[in-house]
This record gives C-alpha cells, structure tokens and sequence, in this order.
C-alpha cells in the first residue's frame, strides 16, 4: 500500500506530462508555424499543375476546346430542348445550381458539383462511377431526369450543326441520314427492354450502334477539353501559406487573423485535413459520414459500393473501345469491394466551398455552419454500412468562426471570362420532345 | 484535507491512452518506423515512429528500407516515398527468420491505418521475381499518417504475420 501511494505522485505528474504534450497548442497567430506545420502547408498550396488526359487524345486541341464549350452551352442536347450542361453547372455559381438536388428534365438524386478542380479527381460523380471528364460527361446527357437525351439524337445534332468542327478532330461522320440505319433517337435503356429507345438501338446493326458510341464519345471528349480550361484560381489562402513558407513577413497580413486561426485547426486539432488534403483539399477518396438524409427522402444509396463496380464495367472506362489509352493503373488497382466504400461518397474539394452551397452529396447541409454543427456532433447511425472510424467529433474549442473565416480564404476568382459563356451562338434545338 | 486518490489501474489506463500517435505528424520528412514483427492472430504492440529518413538532405529522394522479422519468417519492404494519394509500388522480400530464402511460399500483402480502423481503397497485385522476392503493385495511401504494412506469409505449414509501421508524410500527389 505504501508503495502504491509513493508511486502515484508519480504517476499523476507522468499524466499530466502526457496529456500536455499531446494536446495541439492553441491557435495563437503569434506563435510560430512549427515543421510539422509548415510541412501541410506546403502540402495544401500551390494548385498543382493540370495533369495529362491520357484516355482523351483532343484533350488540349483548341478546335476540341472550342466544340466542348458550344455543347456545354447548348440546351439542345436534351429531351425538351431547354437543359444545357450549364443549367445545373452555372459558371457564376462556380459551376453549381445553388440546389441541394440538381434540377434536369426532371428531379436528380444527387447534387451538381463543381466542375472546378474536378481535372484531378480519378473518379468523377459524388459514387465514382465513371474514371475520366469525358466519360463523366456522357451520364448526364441520357439521364431520364437530367438532360433525357439519347446518343442518336446527339449524332443527328452534330452531323447537322457540329459537322465542320468534328470531322476535322475525330475524322468523317457514318451516313446519319440514312434513317433507316441510324434512327432519330435511340440508346440503350439499362433494365428497360420495352423502352422505344432501346428497342430501337437493338434494331441497328452491331457496327453502326459502334460508331454512334464513338461520336458519343468523342463528344465527351470534346466537353472535356473545354472543362479542362474551368480550373480553381490562386486563393488569399495560397498567397497567405506561400509567403508564410517563403518567410515573408506581410504573409501575417495577407488573410484575416481568424482565418490563420482557423487554418492552424484546419490543420491541428479539428483534423480537417485528414481527408481534405492536398491542394485540392480532397483525399480524392469515398468516406461514410453516417449524413442524415434529406427530409422526406426514404431511399437508401449504397454510394461508392456501386460506383467502385460501375466503373469497372462501365462501357467508357479507361482502355475501352473508346479510350485513347490502355494505360488504366488507377482502375486496375481499384478494389471494388472494399468494405468502407459501402454508404460512401468522394470526398470535395474545399476550394471556393464558400460558393458552393448547399453541401454534401444531396445538398443536405444549407450552411457551411450547418456543416460544421455535424461534424460537432455526429448525430444518428449510418443507414448504409458504418460511420467511418476515422471521424471524431469536432474538438469543442475549435472556433467555428475561425474555420468559417479559414474556408473563405479558399474562395479564388472565376476562370477567365472568355470560359463563362458560349463562344457562339447556339443553334436552335432540332426536334425538342416536350418534358 | 483533500486527498487525491487516482487508482493505480485507472492511472495507467488513461497515461497509455494519451500516448496513441497525435493526428499530426511529428516530422516533414517520410519517416520509418522501427519495424516490427507480430506473430498471428494477435499483433503486437507497434512502437512510436522513429526517422532515420529524416537525416537525410531535402534534395535526397531517400529509398525507404523497413524490415519486419517475426517467429519463422523475415520481410524487407523497399520503396521510394509516395505521396499521398500516388499509386506506388515496392519491393518485397520474405525469407526465413535466418535470411535464407524459403520455397513455395504464399503471401499477401496489405497496408492499414490502425488509428483510423481503414486500410486501402486499392487492391495492390503481387509479382514473384524469385522464391523469395516480390514486386508488389498498386500500393496507395490516401491519407498521411501511421500506417501498418503487413505481410501475410504461409511456408511448410506455418502462418504468420509480419508488421512494420510506415509514417506517410503530408506532401501530396501533383495530378493524378
């Protein structure tokens, strides 16, 4: 007994030590930067430089880029004439609609992303069910509840307005006015037989459904040179960390005091950067929040669970037919059964987060406040799989002003004005189906 | 007069559980881990970081070297420092516990965060070069931070599980 109670002065001191030298300091923006500080600073800044499209050889060809930002523009391209790539990617929202669901032909499921910072992210859709811009690009186009459209009207469209443009890029257009071949409007229609759309693409012959894929494709990649001109801009974070690592003193001025607070718990005790990492802010991965569902919404969305299997299925992937690459590490490694993908979505990036309310993958969280007031306390259990371990509660202390005023500091300008709107007038629509 | 009475197992309880690795890095540099081996089923405890890549000079692009040895068997993993997010891939050599190479030995391999209870999103594949040497591909570690490469080894009947701790420096991958 004597010897226990000699022991736990000892002891207590040996936990007091511990328990300081664990604790992260607070935010004081007088104290200086440490390494281990500095070394995620310069981890999160500058933007990187674009990296290749291997799967998409007009990729950087002005005539592609050119093409990509008309059929960006052009309402033409879906069911009832009036839903253009840029109706749910407003380029004065940042390339969001400002709605918790995106808003097509009819209702989506999810919300429309960004488009900024998306040239990076291996796998594209909040479920990553497809692995390059271009290929992304082809979803939307026949959704039901996006742009309703079909891959032969598409071909009809640009064999009658995009003629010029397309050849000179992807070489002769097949006879499309040939009717009989290549029907007005056909596609196939996944668990649908019935479908008049899909009937009618059965009804074509196997070399012919092959080349409409192609001109589908090649308008994907088309869209995707374009996209890759909408990239994020330079941030006071970026001007603020470059200095700060670069030893300039006006670096203490160049963002607001409480965002450098803020960006010292980012980075610290609220361990935002576990997943939003890189200069992207994005692990580019797929986490399960356990998120509360939208009001009313009742279906349950497996997420990456399905996606992780789309993609490699998926018609378009890296080293199909259509992909001008074979070189597909990413997709050969990706393991579709990983268990933390079941109830996951990807990660965002948190570049110009502050423009691009609402949040999450169905726009469940109004407010960045209301984003931080979940992660303060995590309520309800995962309806899909299990809330990832990796998620702790935000650390009380942590100031929400501070990280509000830090993530602010992520907003850049718009890309250059010429990518804001189309290069030239659209062409009328051709044959619009009513909603 | 007040007594503070902290009951010895309490005490020891909450000064071990304020030890587990802080959620920031200690050092910039990519840091190895003294390796360690863990006899299967149960892993033995894993030691703090320590960093003898760290001493090298910045402009050094150091090769990471981690060995594990365990009851029956020995792996050494040889790799240059990803960042995060980048697929990599390393050599793996498995001998006996004395060095001398093994015959018809099966492995697999697999890298985990044991703070975070996740491993990684890929699926790496495995290449034997020799009896006893592997080139391990598509290897991915999407976060920085502690991570535990493990080596799943079977030869003449027996199991075991060799692990060395490997800490993921913050830099990040340039595209994709």
């Amino acid at each position: 007994m004597s010897r226990r109670r000699s022991l736990q002065p000892l002891l207590l001191l040996l936990l007091l030590a511990c328990l300081g030298c664990q604790q992260h300091l607070p935010p004081d923006p007088q104290r200086p930067w440490s390494p281990a500080e500095r070394a995620i600073l310069a981890s999160l800044t500058p933007l990187p430089r674009l990296p290749p499209s291997p799967g998409n050889r007009v990729a950087e060809d002005p005539v592609a880029v050119n093409l990509g930002q008309v059929l960006f523009f052009d309402p033409g391209l879906s069911a009832n004439g009036q839903v253009a790539c840029a109706t749910c990617h407003r380029p004065e929202k940042w390339f969001t609609d400002g709605l918790p669901l995106a808003h097509g032909v009819g209702q989506a499921g999810r919300n429309a992303p960004t488009l900024l910072g998306s040239q990076w992210l291996p796998y594209l859709f909040h479920d990553g069910r497809k692995d390059s811009l271009w290929a992304q690009a082809l979803g939307p186009l026949e959704a039901d509840v996006e742009h309703g459209y079909d891959r032969l009207a598409l071909a009809h469209r640009i064999a009658k307005h995009y003629r010029q443009p397309y050849e000179q890029l992807f070489g002769p257009l097949p006879p499309l006015d040939d009717l009989t071949r290549f029907p007005p409007h056909a596609r196939p229609v996944p668990f649908a037989s019935t479908h008049p759309h899909h009937q009618a693409w059965q009804a074509m012959a196997e070399a012919d459904r092959l080349a409409v894929n192609a001109i589908f494709a090649n308008a994907g990649k088309a869209l995707e040179a374009y996209e890759r001109k909408l990239l994020p801009q330079e941030a006071p974070f970026d001007r603020f960390a470059q200095k700060l690592l670069a030893g300039d003193p006006t670096a203490a001025t160049a963002i607001p005091l409480a965002a450098q607070r803020g960006l010292r718990d980012f980075i610290g005790r609220a361990q935002c950067v576990n997943c939003h990492n890189g200069p992207l802010f994005t692990d580019k991965g797929f986490h399960n929040l356990a998120l509360p569902p939208l009001p009313g919404q009742t279906s349950l969305d497996v997420g990456r669970a399905l996606g992780a299997q789309s993609v490699k299925a998926d018609d378009f992937r890296c080293g199909s037919l259509y992909s001008d690459t074979q070189r597909c590490e990413e997709l050969r490694f990706l393991n579709p059964k990983f268990e933390d993908f079941m109830g996951a979505f990807k990660t965002p990036s948190l570049r110009n987060v502050a423009q691009t309310a609402p949040y999450m993958h169905t726009g469940q969280f109004a407010t960045l406040d209301d984003v931080l007031a979940f992660y303060r306390t995590l309520p309800g259990n995962a309806r899909v799989g299990h809330r990832e371990l990796v998620l702790t509660l935000l650390d009380p202390e942590v100031s929400q002003a501070d990280l509000l005023a830090f993530l602010q500091t992520l907003t850049g300008p718009l890309p250059e004005a010429q990518w804001l709107h189309p290069p030239q007038p659209i062409p009328p629509p051709d044959d619009p189906r009513g909603p | 007069m007040f007594k503070f009475r902290l009951p010895l197992a309490t005490a020891l309880l909450l000064a071990a559980a304020c030890t587990r690795p802080a959620p920031m890095p200690a050092l910039p540099a990519a840091e190895v881990a003294a390796p360690v081996a863990a006899p299967a089923p149960a892993p033995a405890p894993l030691p703090a970081a320590a960093s003898p890549a760290a001493a090298l000079p910045a402009a050094v692009t150091p090769t990471i070297t981690m060995r594990a040895t365990g009851e029956h068997f020995a792996a050494v993993w040889h790799f240059t420092p990803p960042k995060v997010g980048e697929l990599f891939a390393a050599d793996l050599t498995v001998t006996d516990a004395a060095d001398k190479p093994l015959t018809a030995a099966k492995i697999t391999v697999d890298a985990t965060m044991p703070a975070h209870g996740h491993g990684m999103m890929t699926d790496p594949e495995l290449k034997q070069l020799s009896p006893s040497r592997w080139r391990v591909e598509g290897m991915k570690l999407h976060m920085h931070g502690s991570w535990q490469f493990d080596v799943r080894v079977e030869a003449g009947g027996v199991k075991e599980r060799l692990s060395a701790l490997y800490q993921q420096a913050p830099e990040a991958a340039d595209g994709i």
